[in-house]
């Protein structure tokens, strides 16, 4: 993996967040309201809460893929929120592999291609970004798809190619949002054994999800609450969910 | 960067992901370039022409005018401007137009004397009798002679005169022969029934280039009747000629240009949601704004180099293969009076840059900019649309 994520510290730590969109105008929207929290190398997190609670913005912020109205979020005690663009980029492509609820997948273009754009940027030889990718693809039982366009593919399959890319660049970290979401029983299961995989192998899993098979799987070490775009008491929250 | 083959790989893919509005697009492209480029390739290629054809002109031109309208002038005004200190050369020149309503053109009619100098034959021999002529490469396209064929014109009494080609013209200039049959003085004095003693007007040499409009001045002064007009004042009335049509050419030139912005502006403001989203997606996996600005930059100059190259070719078959016949209406006028022509196949390199500045650079950036916009969002704002 990328990142050397062993100094005992979080791995990313929040303080006293906040994302306002559209701010200041008749349609503002308060997504996360003064969130503090750590998450610890190692962990998977799962982030819950119903719809429209900020799971999906507090994950791009954890990301570096928005950042914060206000207060401060550090990776590895490094305060990244207010970091130029080009870091942010780089931060992206290096500690964070991502996987959308709406898989966000290239539907025109190949597996194989859908695969090796993370790597792009880093100008690789072309044979070593095609090896890692088709390794992955193997390992996800999608061999046979590599020349496929995504438009192409099942649902289940899509879901198994945006969980390769996101691993293309060998990321610590793993940020998943809302996963299962279109996914039925039996595939769900299989990402969950997937997602133990790569918890076994030492990456940090950030999962949101309001899908009870997932955050109440054994993989999950511990839950976080949101409702309204603020953290709740995690029983009081299991309760809710009851 | 700039060597990143991947990125290139990407606008490739991306640029054939889209083929279909891309193809459509650098048709369009083309097609106002094409309209741009022929209108400049066009301008000046006239302009070549005209100048050239000036190179050959005399320092000064004497005319006859009475009651304000030209008239044959005495041959005896000759001697009279020959004794001006200064002056070579005083040549009577004798010509007129003829209009052919078969072919619609008017000719060109011209002696020999006064004129041999200046031109050169491409084959065959000056006339040596008064049935001889020789005639431009216009000439012989539009009525088909050749050497050793008879040219038949009518003279303004409807009596037919023949005479036999003995010779087609070359010239550095086509403009200046390409509508000429010369004859002998004696046959075209005959034809256009013009006494002995008179001539259309005369050509003087100057030796010494500051010396015309003074010569001129002499010869208005000692010839109240006369009128003078230096190789200046044609340039300047060539000009005046060629600017006119190339103001009729502005017109077609702006409407083009016009086209072009539009074009350019609907790509501006019409970066699709799909487009959109592409960048949302590449910057979440870790894209920098400086990398899809340039897989940006590589579709953008793949397309307006593309449709440059095209648009460039399809204006230089026009012009200089078909003769401009979308551009001829504009110089209707132009082409009743002389037939048609083979223009100087000149590309000035300076109009080309100004033309690649007018319709490259602002595609760059009507493509860059929206793309810029988005890039430099926050990936989850470009997604979230």
């Amino acid at each position: 993996m990328n990142a050397d994520i062993h100094n005992g510290g979080p791995l990313i730590r929040i303080d006293e967040v906040s994302k306002i969109y559209h701010h200041d105008k008749p349609d503002e929207v308060r997504a996360l309201q003064n969130i503090s929290l750590e998450l610890f190398p190692g962990e998977v997190v799962a982030l819950t809460g119903p719809s429209g609670s900020g799971k999906s913005t507090l994950l791009s912020l954890i990301g570096c893929m928005a950042r914060p109205t206000s207060g401060t979020i550090y990776l590895q005690e490094r305060r990244i929120s207010r970091l130029p663009e080009a870091f942010l980029a780089r931060i992206r492509r290096e500690s964070f592999g991502f996987v959308f609820q709406q898989y966000h997948l290239l539907r025109d273009v190949s597996v194989l291609d859908n695969l090796m754009f993370p790597l792009y940027p880093a100008a690789l030889p072309f044979m070593v970004m095609r090896e890692r990718a088709l390794a992955l693809l193997e390992k996800f039982t999608l061999s046979n798809k590599q020349k496929t366009k995504v438009r192409q593919l099942s649902g289940g399959e899509q879901q198994r190619v945006a969980l390769a890319r996101a691993l293309m660049a060998d990321p610590p970290i793993i940020i998943a949002d809302e996963p299962t979401a279109h996914l039925d029983a039996e595939l769900s299961s299989e990402l969950l054994g997937i997602l133990t995989e790569l918890h076994a192998e030492g990456r940090t899993i950030i999962i949101a999800s309001h899908d009870p098979v997932v955050y109440r799987s054994p993989l999950i070490s511990r839950r976080i609450a949101l409702r309204h775009g603020k953290l709740v008491d995690e029983n009081q929250a299991a309760g809710a969910e009851q | 960067m700039i060597f990143n083959f991947k990125l290139l790989e990407y606008s490739l893919s991306s640029l054939w992901r889209r083929k279909e509005k891309n193809i459509a697009l650098i048709i369009v492209y083309a097609l106002v370039i094409a309209t741009l480029g022929s209108v400049l390739l066009l301008t000046h290629a006239l302009k070549i022409e005209a100048v050239t054809t000036l190179t050959a002109a005399p320092e000064i031109v004497v005319q006859r005018t009475q009651g304000g309208r030209h008239e044959l002038i005495p041959v005896t005004y000759a001697e009279t401007i020959e004794g001006f200190p200064g002056v070579g050369k005083v040549i009577p020149r004798v010509w007129g137009y003829y209009y052919d309503s078969l072919v619609k053109a008017n000719l060109t009619l011209i002696g020999i004397e006064g004129y041999q100098e200046q031109l050169e034959l491409l084959e065959g021999h000056f006339p040596q009798s008064p049935d001889e002529c020789v005639i431009g490469s216009g000439v012989a396209a539009a009525f088909g002679p050749q050497i050793g064929d008879l040219l038949v014109l009518e003279d303004s009494s409807k009596r037919r005169s023949e005479f036999r080609v003995t010779g087609v013209f070359h010239a550095a200039s086509n403009l200046l022969t390409n509508d000429l049959v010369v004859l002998q003085e004696a046959a075209l004095r005959e034809f256009f029934a013009m006494p002995d003693g008179l001539a259309t007007d005369l050509t003087v040499q100057v030796y010494n280039s500051r010396e015309i409009s003074t010569i001129a001045k002499k010869i208005a002064y000692f010839l109240p009747d006369s009128r003078p007009i230096t190789r200046e004042e044609l340039l300047h009335t060539y000009d005046s000629l060629f600017n006119w049509r190339s103001g009729m050419m502005l017109a077609v030139f702006a409407s083009a240009l016009m086209a072009f912005l539009i074009l350019a502006w609907d790509r501006a403001t019409g970066i699709s949601a799909e487009e959109k989203r592409e960048i949302g997606i590449l910057k979440a996996l870790g894209w920098e704004t400086s990398h899809v600005l340039g897989a940006k930059l590589r579709e953008a100059l793949l397309i307006s180099l593309t449709a440059f190259i095209a648009g460039l070719l399809l204006a230089w078959l026009h012009v200089f293969v078909l003769g401009a016949p979308l551009l001829v209406p504009l110089l209707k006028g132009w082409s009743v009076l002389f037939p048609t022509f083979d223009l100087p196949r000149v590309v000035d390199l300076y109009q080309l840059t100004v033309l690649a500045c007018v319709t490259i650079l602002p595609y760059l950036a009507c493509t860059l900019i929206p793309a810029w916009k988005a890039a430099s969002s926050d990936p989850d704002d470009v997604m979230r649309g």
